[in-house]
């Protein structure tokens, strides 16, 4: 149940507002960097695991914009890393 | 085991490394490009539904903390929270298809999705026909001893079985 969650259901609802809604109506305004931080500090704020992990977070959040920016056109190949990244 | 597990981080970490010199390169040629384009009169649509779905988020998380024991089950509910914020989307004027795309919902993510959802559920999907057969062993001893009679010497808590052979002797 938990790999469930933090494999498949966190990645889905992250990537569908953080990646998807957020990042999607910043990047339509703004460049990919403010864009991207804006998320990542939002993103990393909202995780519960500790300030000592938001680096970690936010970092992580800004690969996943960085992808999802190169590949909006595509498909969002940020859904599958963030999955990825939550199995390991 | 933990040698393994350093070598395959190892390679891991060398193929992004090799991956992110080969975006850059096919950047630099323009072989690929930035995704998207400026539209700085665009609605606010998709900032909305983010402001709906962390409300939502919140209010949802707070009644969770309140009203249930805590167990990972509920947190199945968070799923819940994307619809509104896409028919919030879909009323402030964005077709089905932008939507989709503005949102990353397209085929290939939900097969991605699916892929990634059997591999990390793998190990329980794979000891779940084990523990049926185990249960349905269980159960069948249960039910073929049931209407047997039971030996005094194999009753729990007969003489000398457990900690109760001291009330049983008192």
């Amino acid at each position: 149940m938990l790999y469930a969650l933090a494999c498949v259901i966190a990645p889905v609802l992250e990537e569908t507002m953080f990646r998807g809604a957020l990042f999607h109506h910043l990047r339509r305004r703004w460049g990919w960097l403010i864009s991207a931080g804006v998320v990542a500090i939002i993103f990393a704020s909202i995780h519960v695991q500790g300030w000592t992990v938001a680096p970690t977070l936010a970092t992580i959040a800004l690969v996943l914009a960085a992808i999802r920016d190169g590949a909006a056109r595509s498909s969002p190949r940020s859904l599958p890393t963030r999955a990825t990244i939550s199995s390991c | 085991m933990i040698f393994g597990a350093v070598l395959v981080l190892i390679a891991v970490l060398i193929l992004a490394l090799g991956l992110a010199h080969h975006a850059i390169i096919l950047l630099s040629l323009g072989k690929i490009r930035r995704a998207y384009v400026r539209m700085p009169q665009a609605g606010s649509g998709y900032l909305e539904a983010f402001a709906i779905y962390m409300a939502l988020f919140l209010a949802l998380a707070w009644v969770l903390h309140k009203y249930t024991s805590g167990a990972l089950i509920w947190e199945l509910l968070l799923l819940l929270l994307i619809p509104p914020a896409m028919i919030w989307i879909l009323l402030r004027g964005s077709s089905f298809g932008e939507m989709r795309r503005g949102l990353g919902c397209t085929e290939v993510a939900a097969r991605s999705l699916k892929f990634a959802g059997i591999a990390v559920t793998w190990p329980e999907c794979r000891s779940l026909p084990q523990c049926c057969s185990a249960s349905r062993f269980h159960w069948s001893i249960h039910w073929k001893n049931a209407f047997q009679p039971i030996p005094p010497d194999q009753l729990v808590g007969g003489p000398g079985t457990s900690s109760c052979s001291t009330h049983w002797h008192a």
